[in-house]
């Protein structure tokens, strides 16, 4: 009916998979500069160090397609590994046991995060910026901020290898997986990206909004709790720094991959995968081609600026116009 | 006669202060089209708003087939099968066509939504409606027209018997209109009963084989579409004995021109509104909800963008041609909603009141960035005791205020600043009697001392009683001007479209 409806827009087509190409660029420039780049090896290494936080963004992406947020997912993973490693190291209880109680209790501190702000009405924003604060000091004060190391038995599971592939990648892969299936193929995930698109019309549309939103929270809190185990295996010890600024390189995983700080926009498989190498390619680039150390926090933060600006004019495209009868370009149109 | 398929017997409901329905009764049969028509606040809306499940009535039944069936959620009418399209759209943009239908309640198979289902039994029903979507295209990408007809698909998933459609057509191009009506008309065929509420009559006496009248909430009249003509439908909107009245007004002396306003437009919006005002006159703009009135004073002040056209307003002895972003300087707007778009509601009346004046309430150089309290309260003073506003203090707070006091704060807060031009979109919305008629003689003085003043209301009896001359507005255009004779069945018939055909 609409002309637009067919041509082809360069626009769209950045947006759509702008970021397939951001990694494209990314991987040549590095391969070109730092020779050794282009290898399995590499590959590897850059999958491994990106393997906790692609789980943890993964939950993260939920509270964020509600158009919320949740930045105590750094901390969340830090005080159930804290928690999780003193219950092995100190208490001796059985892994299996501690492993559960992580997970309990990670899904605990998202069910306060999602009190907080589905129930509460506090400012997501605001209410998980203080629960990123609590949460971390409990967990410092539990470990006397000291740091707890897991014991040799478990340890090697960190930089175990199926074949050349570390099976945290593996493991992080099929959480992705069934993540994505959760967003694309349940009511819940569905639902999530419905809230994210419209609050009220989501709830004249018969959706419960706050029972989904807080599910969400949920979610995010469990997946914190998954991702820490990863990170604590692969360092083989549980430090006060352990998970810090995750929350910002989850969430510029996600904006990287096409997941909107807007709501209701982006997906599990490919979107966060894609968002998560981006980014783990740019530090593990960095360190190839031997930059400063300094010099990471610089480029993260510039490419976190990008792709929310990307986000944000993503989301200016189309003013909502109501059509009516007499306008010109419609009578011309039908002409 | 056969019993009719649907009918609602005896319906009332009042709300705190309002009498919505009292006694309606209603009758549809399948296979027909029954026009639902009233003026604004008829009690359209609520009635239909029971039989969807919306809002419990006070008192009355329903019966469908014959048996008195209970509906006091969405869920219990849409089991006896009534679908409701509403007049917004309630799409998720983001999302495929199919998710957007289904969104409420997925079916599943093996653990997973069953999309192979979704997407078959989409098409089957789009496809009823004549579209052949591909299910799994987003909203976003889709005309309005189009996300029409997946809002009446959504409505026709669950087989409905009985289909209310509001207003349907206030965001369509006319072609899409066309296509709404052969799909409604297909409907009928089918033998489903469609409740078709409209302000337009045109469309009534295109679509609809029955009409039902409401006014002030009671049944006003109805029968075969065919029997009436429009000035019939319209007499029985406004009431018989009102036709020919004419409401008690002073009449303005208008002076020279003041405003001229030439071809502005905004794509989709309003189309070519084009009119002068004269210093000394109220000008009513009139028209339905949604024809594009408030559109057309928030482009005059620049709170919406216009895509072309000029405002002009006389400066010493010219007009000159204005930017839409200068116009506020010389009009005073008065919005519609005076507590979300008027009012700082926890501040207090003083505040409130200087609050568009402050760069002439500053103290002597070189202190002119500092605002003088003392004048800001002498000057707040005069306007309250003017106007008389009702207040404890200068600093009680505005949210404590009744409305009709609240709005006399932001009136006399553009007198203050003393515009020669005023905007008032519905200056009297939610007040009491003796409220609204301060309003009223506020606007008469207010032309007296020369402003011109350009009036939206819903209540035609409002608009009578402050303009001297009319604009009628419909689907985003002045179709018509009226001086200060025009009766209220010419303003009506005019804004519902029922001027248009021939009688």
């Amino acid at each position: 009916m609409t002309k637009k409806q067919h041509n082809f827009s360069l626009r769209d087509f950045l947006f759509t998979y702008g970021f397939l190409l951001v990694l494209l660029l990314v991987i040549v420039y590095f391969s070109v500069t730092a020779p050794s780049f282009f290898s399995m090896n590499a590959a590897m290494s850059i999958l491994h160090t990106a393997a906790p936080l692609l789980i943890i963004a993964s939950g993260l992406a939920f509270v964020i397609m509600t158009k919320r947020i949740d930045i105590s997912v750094g901390s969340i993973a830090y005080l159930s590994a804290a928690i999780g490693a003193l219950m092995i190291s100190r208490m001796g209880l059985p892994i299996p046991l501690a492993v559960v109680s992580m997970l309990v209790l990670s899904c605990l501190m998202g069910v306060l995060n999602g009190f907080f702000v589905v129930i509460l009405n506090v400012n997501p924003m605001i209410a998980t910026f203080g629960t990123q604060l609590a949460f971390r000091g409990i967990g410092l004060l539990l470990t006397n901020s000291m740091v707890v190391s897991l014991p040799r038995s478990i340890r090697f599971l960190g930089n175990k290898k199926v074949g050349p592939i570390y099976i945290d990648i593996l493991f992080s892969l099929f959480i992705l997986l069934i993540m994505m299936l959760i967003h694309s193929r349940t009511q819940f995930g569905r639902q999530v990206v419905a809230i994210g698109n419209d609050i009220s019309i989501a709830e004249k549309l018969g959706i419960k909004e706050k029972r989904i939103s807080f599910f969400a929270y949920v979610v995010c809190g469990l997946m914190a709790g998954i991702g820490a185990i990863i990170m604590s295996l692969q360092v083989g010890s549980v430090t006060p720094t352990s998970g810090t600024s995750y929350e910002f390189t989850a969430i510029a995983m996600l904006v990287i991959g096409g997941v909107s700080l807007y709501g209701g926009e982006g997906t599990i498989l490919p979107g966060v995968l894609i968002g998560g190498i981006t980014l783990a390619v740019i530090e593990t680039g960095l360190n190839y081609i031997g930059a400063s150390v300094y010099v990471y926090s610089f480029v993260r933060g510039g490419v976190i600026f990008v792709s929310m600006f990307a986000d944000s004019l993503k989301t200016q495209v189309k003013p909502k116009v109501k059509i009516m009868e007499d306008e010109p370009t419609t009578v011309s149109n039908a002409q | 006669m056969t019993i009719p398929y649907l009918k609602m017997d005896g319906i009332a409901k009042s709300f705190p202060g309002v009498q919505a329905l009292k006694n309606v009764t209603f009758e549809a049969s399948q296979g027909e089209i029954l026009a639902l028509v009233g003026a604004n606040g008829a009690g359209k809306s609520t009635l239909m708003n029971v039989l969807g499940g919306n809002i419990e009535p006070n008192s009355g039944k329903i019966y469908i087939n014959g048996k008195e069936v209970r509906i006091s959620s969405p869920s219990d009418a849409a089991a006896n099968g009534i679908a409701f399209v509403h007049q917004e759209m309630a799409m998720l943009p983001t999302m495929s066509i199919a998710d957007t239908m289904y969104i409420s309640s997925f079916p599943y198979k093996h653990g997973l939504i069953d999309y192979k289902t979704i997407y078959q039994r989409c098409r089957v029903v789009l496809k009823r409606l004549g579209c052949n979507f591909d299910p799994r295209e987003r909203i976003r990408n889709i005309s309005p027209g189009d996300q029409q007809m997946v809002e009446i698909g959504r409505a026709l998933l669950h087989d409905p018997q009985i289909i209310i459609f509001d207003e349907p057509t206030s965001s369509l191009t006319s072609r899409e209109k066309e296509h709404l009506f052969e799909v409604i008309r297909t409907l009928k065929q089918e033998g489903s009963v469609i409740i078709y509420i409209s302000h337009f009559l045109d469309e009534v006496f295109s679509l609809c084989d029955r009409v039902m009248v409401l006014r002030n909430g009671e049944t006003a009249g109805g029968g075969l579409v065919s029997e009436y003509t429009n000035r019939d439908i319209v007499k029985m909107m406004i009431g018989e004995k009102e036709i020919d009245t004419y409401y008690e007004r002073s009449e303005h002396r208008a002076g020279e021109e003041i405003m001229r306003v030439k071809g502005i437009y905004r794509s989709g919006v309003i189309n070519d509104i084009s009119f002068s005002l004269r210093k000394g006159e109220v000008v009513g703009l009139w028209g339905q909800l949604g024809s594009g009135r408030t559109e057309v004073a928030r482009a005059l002040v620049g709170l919406d963008p216009i895509d072309g056209g000029t405002i002009s307003i006389k400066m010493g002895d010219q007009m000159m041609p204005v930017k839409q972003s200068e116009t506020k300087k010389y009009i005073g707007m008065i919005t519609e909603n005076r507590r979300e778009e008027g009012l700082l509601l926890p501040m207090s009346v003083c505040n409130n009141m200087s609050l568009a004046n402050l760069t002439n309430l500053t103290k002597k150089k070189p202190f002119s960035s500092v605002i003088d309290s003392k004048l800001e309260n002498s000057e707040t003073d005069k306007y309250v005791k003017r106007m008389d506003i009702k207040i404890s203090s200068q600093a009680q707070r505005v949210e404590t205020l009744s409305g009709g006091n609240q709005q006399k704060v932001i009136i006399g807060r553009w007198l203050q600043k003393n515009p020669p031009i005023y905007i008032m979109d519905e200056p009297t919305r939610g007040l009491d009697v003796g409220a609204k008629a301060d309003i009223r003689r506020i606007i008469s003085d207010l032309a007296e001392q020369g402003a011109g003043i350009l009036v939206i209301s819903s209540e035609i009896e409002e608009i009578m009683s402050v303009s001297d001359r009319y604009l009628v507005m419909k689907r985003g255009s002045i179709v018509a001007e009226f001086g200060s004779n025009a009766s209220k069945e010419d303003l009506v018939a005019t804004a519902t479209g029922a001027a248009s055909k021939k009688e």
